[in-house]
């Protein structure tokens, strides 16, 4: 009886607000997730569980690289149906190391001629990858437009929340890069750049 | 001692609440304006006017009616002294340009910093008890919390202690309540409501750690905490 009393009084204040009435947050803006000294390898002799299409090596010249992050142990809110979660892909850079850190002849990106990062459903994770491609999410793409980089920004698709995926405690990214020709391996630093906004509705946990 | 002070405090706004009407004329014959009540005629306002004032001064008292049954005058400005919580501690300069309007701004300070606090609150009539609907905003300065509360920096690399160095503290609150006392002294006020909270951290944090052999860094900039949470605010204000 109580409790009604203090709810009724309180929800007319922000009924206009819509969304919870009594919540934390957290805001981070700019949340950089780096992976430094990221090998890829060179096309040739590359296995074929790195080619885009496993069952045509070469053609598309296209290797892939899935990324997984399981949070399931890390992020305390999984699964809290109170808790809500915002997070954005902005944009992948990925910018090449100096030729003195290089494994192989690799000075540009030339080779390069696009990039495709995928997110890749959790709820199919078992299935063949052509089946879990179908079911995936593009949040970022590239098309080169320089003649010889040695950086590669990658736009996000800020429309996809990454949110849902990453509270469910795994976040699976597979990232393509489709090469004009035989390219030898290579070291580049990868950041992705995120905006990411968490929500804890302590309202309703109490009520 | 602050209890005891805060208690004085409390007695004397009902003390002032408990004062015979002629001292807070909201009412009856308290209403009618202090000119007329202190007036040479005033020995003669308890006897009938047909037997005791000449036409002139019938004339005097119906020309008069109209200032009494104006809303009476009540001091414009004020002082007051607030604590709430989550806002902290407010000094402030109280300015009614109406009767039921209250605009204020003021010093504020919250145990890590100084700040300013500026609102306006509605009070719909004026009296002993008075409902008043309030709201208000603050802006405290950037502050150490790590220094005003002796949090040792970590040992590890990857101490989130770094992001407590450089904290501002913004708010916004709606509270609904009442005043006690005196609209021309002193009164005593006790609201509740909501405060919409923002800390926003100045610092840039990195974290590193090794995931299946491959290094990864994680640097959190510019972050911001906050939420909704109840408010609860007590003061006392002297007008003058």
């Amino acid at each position: 009886m109580r409790r009604s009393l203090l709810a009724a009084a309180f929800v007319p204040l922000l009924a206009s607000c819509g969304g919870p009435v009594l919540f934390g947050e957290v805001t981070i803006p700019e949340l950089r997730v780096g992976l430094p000294g990221l090998q890829f390898v060179a096309t040739a002799g590359a296995p074929p569980e790195f080619w885009c299409d496993p069952t045509s090596i070469g053609d598309p010249m296209c290797l892939a690289r899935t990324f997984d992050y399981d949070f399931g142990d890390k992020v305390p809110l999984a699964d809290d149906p109170n808790a809500s979660l915002d997070l954005r892909l902005t944009a992948v850079t990925i910018s090449l190391l100096p030729p003195a850190q290089q494994p192989g002849t690799v000075t540009d990106l030339a080779l390069i001629d696009s990039v495709t990062l995928r997110l890749l459903d959790p709820a199919h994770a078992g299935d063949p990858m052509d089946v879990q491609i179908a079911h995936s999410v593009v949040i970022a793409s590239y098309v080169r437009t320089e003649p010889a980089p040695t950086v590669i920004e990658v736009s996000g698709n800020a429309n996809t929340n990454l949110g849902p995926y990453l509270l469910s405690g795994k976040l699976s990214i597979r990232a393509e890069l489709t090469y004009q020709a035989d390219s030898d391996a290579f070291v580049a630093d990868v950041e992705g750049d995120y905006s990411l906004v968490l929500k804890y509705d302590y309202w309703s946990k109490i009520f | 001692m602050s209890l005891s002070v805060a208690c004085a405090l409390l007695t004397l706004a009902l003390a002032q609440t408990a004062k015979p009407a002629a001292t807070t004329p909201t009412t009856g014959a308290a209403a009618q304006p202090r000119p007329a009540a202190s007036s040479p005629a005033a020995p003669g306002a308890t006897q009938s006017p047909a037997t005791s004032s000449t036409p002139s001064e019938l004339g005097a008292q119906q020309a008069a009616q109209p200032a009494a049954d104006a809303e009476p005058r009540y001091p414009e400005f004020g002082l007051s002294l607030d604590a709430a919580a989550p806002a902290g501690v407010t000094l402030a300069f109280v300015y009614r340009p109406v009767s039921f309007v209250r605009l204020w701004v003021g010093p504020a300070w919250n145990y890590l910093a100084f700040g300013a606090e500026g609102g306006v609150g509605l009070a719909p009539f004026q009296g002993a008890v008075t409902p008043v609907l309030s709201v208000e905003a603050g802006r405290y300065r950037s502050a150490n919390v790590k220094a005003r509360f002796g949090i040792k920096s970590g040992t590890d690399a990857n101490d989130p202690s770094v992001l407590l160095e450089d904290v501002a503290v913004t708010y916004g609150s709606v509270l609904l309540g009442i005043e006690m006392g005196s609209p021309r002294g002193f009164s005593f006020g006790l609201r509740v409501g909501l405060s919409r909270v923002w800390l926003k951290m100045g610092r840039t944090a990195t974290f590193s750690a090794d995931q299946n052999g491959q290094p990864t860094t994680l640097t959190l900039v510019d972050p911001t905490a906050g939420g909704v949470a109840p408010a609860l605010k007590l003061g006392f204000t002297y007008w003058f």
